[in-house]
C-alpha cells in the first residue's frame, strides 16, 4: 500500500506543471459547482419542508377585461368560505390576512420590534408544518393569540419561555403568546414571517369587497385538481356572482409547491434557475474535459513506466487501480482547495445569492458533489490508462512514441469549445451591460437628475403652504411640485367607459405645478391653469391613451369620469417613459387635484447636496415628529428598476471569469504539453535558422486559429441568445457588431498573453538539449 | 575559416569543475573534411556543438571566418545558422508532421527566400539526390538511409560553407552508410567544408584529416593518409 502512494506521488511530481494547472482549473470549477448546487438545491426544494405541499393549492381568480386576463390572489373572505362549504374536496381552507408589523411589550411603548406577521386560520397547523419549541402545535384557535418564531421570541423576550405573556401589536392590540416555533427554512415562502397571529374576528372580514386575503386549500390525497376546478366554476355561487358583474371571470387552483417560480406570487425566476443548471454543468464539463485532456496528453510520458511495470509483472487491474487512486487523490486535493474558495467567497460576498448559506447545513450535498467529482475523475483516468496498457510493452520500451494526430485534434476541439463558451459569456456580459446602460441613459421625456422625492405624511399635507415656505428659504431648493406618484411608481389603474369604449389607463393625480415641474411636453390643448381652483378635476392624457381610445378629432373637451365627478380633457401630453422601459408606454391620464399630495418632488441645484438634504430633513422634522423622513433621488429610483438585469450581469460576469480561468488553464496546459512534444522540432527549426520570435509565432498560431474558430462559432450563437434575451424589452439597444468584435478581441488577447510566455520558454531553450540523441 | 584558441568547456559544480574539453587549439581551413574521433565521453559532440554555435565555450576564443564568435549575440549566431552552417544528426531529426519536400524547404523559409525560388531549389536537390518520387512522403514512411538523405538535403540546400555531421551513419547499416559517406565526400570535393564526428575508422577515411580526442584533450591531429600513433 505504501508503495502505491509512493508511485502516485512520484507520478504527480513528474508532471508538476500539469498537476498545478489541473488543480487550479478543477478547484475553480468545483467551487462554482458547489455554490451553484447549494443555491439551486434551495431554489428547487422551495417550500418542500412542508410534507403536505403537493396537496396545497392557492385560489386564483381570473378576470377577463378587454381580452386581457387579470389574475388576482388577494380575494375576499366569503368567497373562500363559499367553496369550502359547497365543494367537499375543498373543505380544508387556510386563509391568510395581514397582521401587525410591530410589537411592543407594553401598551403605547416608545419602542417596538419589527416582526412581519400574517394572520392565519386555525387550520394553519393542520395544513402547514411547524416545529414547536414551546407550546403545542394546535394553537391560534383563540381570539388575539400569536405564535412567534424562535428568532422573534428572542428579540422580544430573550431566552425566556414567553408562553402566556402578552405583547401589543402596533403598540395597541394585545396578543397572548401561545407558543414558539422554530424559524421556517429560508427557502420557504413563510420564512419572512416572524410571527403568526389568529385570524381577525372583526366584521369587515365578511365584506365581499375586501380583496385582502390569500386562500390555501388542502385537497384530499389523490384528488383530481382539474375536476375540482371545473366544479368550482360550475357552482351556483359563481353563476350568481357573474350575474351581478360586468366582467367575465373564472376560478383556478394553482399548486403551492411551485409558487416560488410563479410570475406574480413568487420571487424566483425559473428560467434563470434553469440557465444556472446549464452554467454549472458547463463549468464542470469544461474542467473535466481539461482533466481528460491533461490525462491523455500525459499518457505517452507515463507509458514507459507503465510498461516497465507490466514487464515486471504488475497486473492490469492493479495498474487501473493505481490510475483511479491517483485521480481520486488529485480530485480530492482540488476539492479541498475549492472548499477554501467557497468559504472565502461566502465570506467576501455573503449577499451574492438570495440565501445565507451555512455550509454546515449542506455537508451531505457537498459530499455528493465530491462523489460526483471523484466518479467523473475516475472515469476520465481510466481512459488514458487503457491506451497505455493496450500498447505492446516491447513497442513502448523501444523508444519514443510520437504524439498522435488525433490527440492534437482533440486538443484543438477542446480549445475551440472552451474559448467558444468564454466568448459567448463575454458577449452576454457586454450586451447585458449595454442594455442596462441604454435603459439608464434613455431619453425619458423628462429630466430625472437632481430631483428628490419626499413622502408626505398627512400632517404636512394639511399645512402644505407653510411647509413649502420654510423649504424654499434655502437657495439650493429650486422648484417643487406635489403628486400622488412619481415616475417608476404610477400605480392607480382606471378602467373607464367613455363614449362606448372602455379603456384601462393609469391615473396620475398631480397638482397644478407638476407638469411644468417635470417638463412634460404638451402637444395639444393646454397645461393646467396656475390657479388650481379653475381647473380642478380636469385631465390631460398622453398620446398612447388617445390611440387606445381611437380618438382622432374633437377629443379636447371630452368628459372623463373620475370618482363621482366628471372632468374635462384639456390637453394632450407627449408620451413620456413614466414606467420601466421593459414595457411600452401605457395609456395615462393626469388628474389635477388638491388631494392626494402624497409625494413632494423637489428640484435641487445639485450643489452642496448634503447641506440641501440636511435642510429638507430639518424642515420636515419640524412639521412631522412621529414618522421620520423618507426620501429618494428620482434617478436612482428609476435605475433601481433595472437591478434584475444588473444582478444577472453580475452573476454572469462571475461565471464568465471562471470560464475564462478554465479556458486559460486548458490552453496553457495544452501549450506546455505541445511544446514538450514539439521540443525536437523546435530544436531542428532553430539549427536551421529560425529565430525565437518565429518559433513563438509558430507555436501560437495553432491556438490563435482555434480561438478564431471559436469566435466564428460563438458569434451567431451569441447573436441568437442576446436577440431572444432582448426581445423581452420594449426598448432595446442595438446589436452592435463592435460588441462581438470586442468579445473576440478580449478572448484573443487573453489567449495570446497566457500562451506566449510558455511558447517563449520553449523557443528560447538551447536546441542542443532537445537534439541530444537518446 | 575556423580558429579555436585554448577552448575549455566545463561544468561547474559546487566543489569542482568537470572538464569536457580542455585547451583545445585547432585551425580548420576552407575545403577541409575533418573527422573528429575518440571514445564515448571524449567531448566530440561538445566540440562539434561549439563549432556549430549551439553551445558556448566556458573559456577561450573562437573565430569563424575571422569573426569572434565568443562575442556574438544570439541573433547574429542565428544569421550564421541561416547562411553558413548546415547540420546533420545521427537521429536525422526530421520534423515528423512535415513532408520530405517541406522538411527540405524549412531552412530556405527562414532565410527569407521567395516561394518560387524555393521551389526551384528544392526541386534541384530532390533531383540530385534521386528523391523526386518521395517528396510527398512523411519521414516515418522512409528507410533510415533515405531519412538521412533528406537530412543532408536539408542541411546543404541553403548552400552553407560549413557542414557539421554528428555521427551521420550511426543509425544506418553499412551499405546505406557508404552511400551517405560517398555523398559527403562529393560535397566536400565541390568545395564544402565538412566536420564529422564518427566512431568508424572506415568513415573517417572519407575525410582529409582526423582529430582524435581523449578526455577532452586533442591527442592527435593528422592528415587521413598519415599513420596514426594512437589508434588501436
Amino acid at each position: 500500500m505504501k508503495h502505491y502512494f509512493i508511485t502516485i506521488w512520484a507520478s504527480l511530481k513528474k508532471s508538476k506543471q500539469t498537476t498545478f494547472f489541473n488543480l487550479v482549473g478543477l478547484s475553480v470549477s468545483f467551487a462554482a459547482f458547489i455554490l451553484l448546487s447549494i443555491y439551486l438545491w434551495n431554489e428547487f426544494t422551495f417550500d418542500r419542508y412542508n410534507k403536505n405541499i403537493d396537496r396545497i393549492y392557492l385560489l386564483e381568480m381570473n378576470a377577463v377585461q378587454e381580452g386581457e386576463n387579470n389574475a388576482s390572489y388577494w380575494l375576499p373572505n366569503p368567497m373562500a368560505d363559499y367553496f369550502a362549504n359547497n365543494i367537499p374536496e375543498m373543505a380544508t381552507v387556510c386563509s391568510f390576512a395581514w397582521g401587525p408589523q410591530t410589537y411592543s411589550l407594553k401598551k403605547n411603548d416608545s419602542q417596538g420590534v419589527n416582526i412581519s406577521t400574517r394572520a392565519v386560520d386555525s387550520t394553519f397547523v393542520e395544513v402547514f408544518d411547524l416545529k414547536m419549541k414551546y407550546g403545542k402545535r394546535k394553537t391560534l384557535a383563540l381570539k388575539n393569540t400569536v405564535i412567534l418564531s424562535d428568532k422573534s421570541a428572542e428579540k422580544l423576550f430573550g431566552d425566556v419561555n414567553p408562553v402566556g405573556k402578552t405583547i401589543y401589536g402596533n403598540f395597541s392590540q394585545p396578543y397572548t403568546v401561545e407558543g414558539v416555533f422554530f424559524e421556517l427554512p429560508q427557502n420557504s415562502r413563510m420564512h419572512r414571517f416572524g410571527a403568526l397571529c389568529s385570524y381577525p374576528t372583526t366584521s369587515w372580514i365578511n365584506d365581499w369587497s375586501e380583496y385582502s386575503f390569500n386562500h390555501y386549500y388542502m385537497l384530499p390525497e389523490g384528488s383530481n385538481v382539474e375536476d375540482i376546478v371545473a366544479k368550482m366554476n360550475a357552482s351556483q355561487g359563481v353563476k350568481d356572482w357573474k350575474e351581478g358583474s360586468l366582467e367575465d371571470f373564472s376560478f383556478n387552483l394553482i399548486p403551492a409547491n411551485n409558487l416560488h417560480f410563479h410570475k406574480k406570487m413568487g420571487r424566483g425566476n425559473l428560467l434563470f434557475a434553469r440557465s444556472l443548471i446549464l452554467v454549472a454543468a458547463l463549468l464542470l464539463f469544461m474542467a473535466i474535459v481539461n482533466y481528460l485532456n491533461f490525462a491523455v496528453a500525459n499518457a505517452p510520458k507515463l507509458r514507459k513506466s507503465v510498461n516497465v511495470r507490466q514487464v515486471l509483472g504488475e497486473s492490469k487491474a492493479r495498474l487501473m487501480g493505481l490510475a483511479i487512486t491517483e485521480s481520486i487523490v488529485l480530485i480530492t486535493a482540488a476539492f479541498t482547495v475549492s472548499l477554501f474558495f467557497v468559504i472565502s467567497i461566502l465570506h467576501l460576498w455573503p449577499n451574492m445569492f438570495s440565501y445565507t448559506f451555512i455550509l454546515g447545513n449542506y455537508v451531505w450535498l457537498i459530499g455528493l458533489c465530491w462523489l460526483l467529482f471523484a466518479v467523473l475523475g475516475a472515469l476520465v483516468s481510466i481512459f488514458p490508462t487503457r491506451i497505455n496498457i493496450s500498447v505492446k510493452p516491447a513497442q513502448a520500451l523501444a523508444g519514443f512514441i510520437p504524439l498522435s494526430p488525433q490527440r492534437s485534434k482533440m486538443g484543438k476541439g477542446l480549445t475551440v469549445l472552451q474559448f467558444g463558451i468564454s466568448i459567448l459569456l463575454i458577449i452576454g456580459v457586454l450586451f447585458i451591460e449595454k442594455q442596462v446602460n441604454f435603459f439608464k441613459n434613455y431619453d425619458l421625456g423628462f429630466q430625472k437628475e437632481n430631483i428628490v422625492t419626499v413622502r408626505m405624511p398627512g400632517s404636512i399635507q394639511k399645512q402644505e403652504q407653510a411647509f413649502i415656505n420654510e423649504l424654499t428659504k434655502n437657495g439650493n431648493v429650486i422648484d417643487y411640485a406635489f403628486s400622488q406618484f412619481v415616475p417608476g411608481g404610477v400605480g392607480m389603474g382606471w378602467g373607464r367607459n367613455i363614449d362606448g369604449k372602455k379603456v384601462n389607463f393609469k391615473c396620475w393625480p398631480v397638482d397644478e405645478r407638476y407638469m411644468k415641474f417635470m417638463g412634460f411636453d404638451i402637444v395639444e390643448g393646454r397645461d393646467f391653469a396656475e390657479n388650481i381652483e379653475a381647473d380642478e378635476n380636469k385631465f390631460i392624457m398622453n398620446q398612447a391613451a388617445l390611440k387606445e381610445f381611437g380618438w382622432d378629432k374633437d377629443y379636447l373637451g371630452k368628459q372623463i369620469p373620475g370618482f363621482g365627478f366628471k372632468g374635462e380633457l384639456v390637453g394632450i401630453v407627449k408620451d413620456m417613459k413614466y414606467a420601466s422601459l421593459h414595457e411600452e408606454v401605457k395609456p395615462l391620464a393626469f388628474w389635477l387635484t388638491k388631494t392626494r399630495h402624497h409625494q413632494l418632488s423637489i428640484k435641487i441645484s445639485g450643489q452642496n447636496v448634503k447641506e440641501t438634504m440636511a435642510h429638507i430633513t430639518h424642515v420636515y422634522s419640524q412639521f412631522e415628529k412621529k414618522f421620520p423622513i423618507s426620501y429618494s433621488f428620482l434617478d436612482e429610483e428609476l435605475d433601481y428598476m433595472y437591478r434584475a438585469e444588473e444582478k444577472q450581469a453580475q452573476l454572469i460576469s462571475i461565471f464568465c471569469l471562471i470560464s475564462v480561468i478554465i479556458s486559460i488553464v486548458g490552453v496553457l496546459g495544452l501549450a506546455i504539453l505541445l511544446s514538450e512534444y514539439r521540443i525536437k522540432e523546435i530544436g531542428v527549426r532553430k539549427v536551421n535558422g529560425a529565430r525565437i520570435i518565429e518559433i513563438v509565432t509558430m507555436l501560437n498560431s495553432g491556438f490563435m486559429k482555434s480561438v478564431a474558430l471559436a469566435f466564428v462559432i460563438a458569434c451567431p450563437l451569441g447573436y441568437w441568445a442576446m436577440n431572444s434575451w432582448m426581445s423581452n424589452f420594449a426598448y432595446r439597444t442595438n446589436m452592435s457588431w463592435w460588441v462581438f468584435a470586442l468579445a473576440g478581441f478580449i478572448a484573443f488577447i487573453i489567449a495570446v498573453i497566457s500562451i506566449s510566455f510558455q511558447s517563449y520558454k520553449a523557443a528560447a531553450r538551447n536546441p542542443v538539449e532537445a537534439l541530444r540523441y537518446e | 575559416m575556423i580558429s579555436l584558441k585554448d577552448i575549455d568547456r566545463y561544468y561547474q559544480s559546487r566543489f569542482q569543475r568537470t572538464f569536457v574539453l580542455k585547451g583545445v587549439d585547432m585551425e580548420i581551413k576552407s575545403g577541409e573534411f575533418v573527422s573528429i574521433m575518440g571514445p564515448s565521453g571524449a567531448g566530440k559532440s561538445t566540440l562539434l556543438n561549439i563549432i556549430g554555435m549551439l553551445d558556448d565555450p566556458s573559456a577561450g576564443e573562437y573565430y569563424f571566418m575571422d569573426n569572434p564568435v565568443h562575442k556574438l549575440k544570439d541573433k547574429q549566431k542565428t544569421e550564421y545558422h541561416r547562411n553558413h552552417i548546415g547540420f546533420i544528426f545521427q537521429a536525422y531529426h526530421l520534423i515528423e508532421n512535415l513532408t520530405v519536400y517541406e522538411n527540405i524547404e524549412t531552412p530556405l523559409v527562414y532565410k527569407g527566400i521567395k516561394s518560387k525560388e524555393r521551389k526551384a531549389m528544392v526541386a534541384d536537390i530532390l533531383d540530385r539526390f534521386n528523391m523526386v518520387a518521395k517528396k510527398d512522403l512523411f519521414p516515418d514512411q522512409l528507410s533510415g538511409g533515405q531519412q538521412q538523405l533528406v537530412g543532408i538535403a536539408r542541411a546543404v540546400i541553403a548552400n552553407p560553407t560549413l557542414l557539421l555531421a554528428d555521427e551521420p551513419t550511426g543509425n544506418l547499416h553499412s551499405e546505406q552508410g557508404e552511400m551517405i559517406m560517398e555523398l559527403l565526400q562529393e560535397l566536400n570535393k565541390e568545395g564544402m567544408t565538412i566536420i564529422q564526428v564518427t566512431h568508424s575508422e572506415k568513415n573517417a577515411q572519407y575525410g582529409t584529416r582526423i582529430v582524435r580526442l581523449v578526455d577532452g584533450l586533442v591527442r592527435e591531429d593528422i592528415p587521413t593518409n598519415a599513420k596514426s600513433l594512437v589508434a588501436e
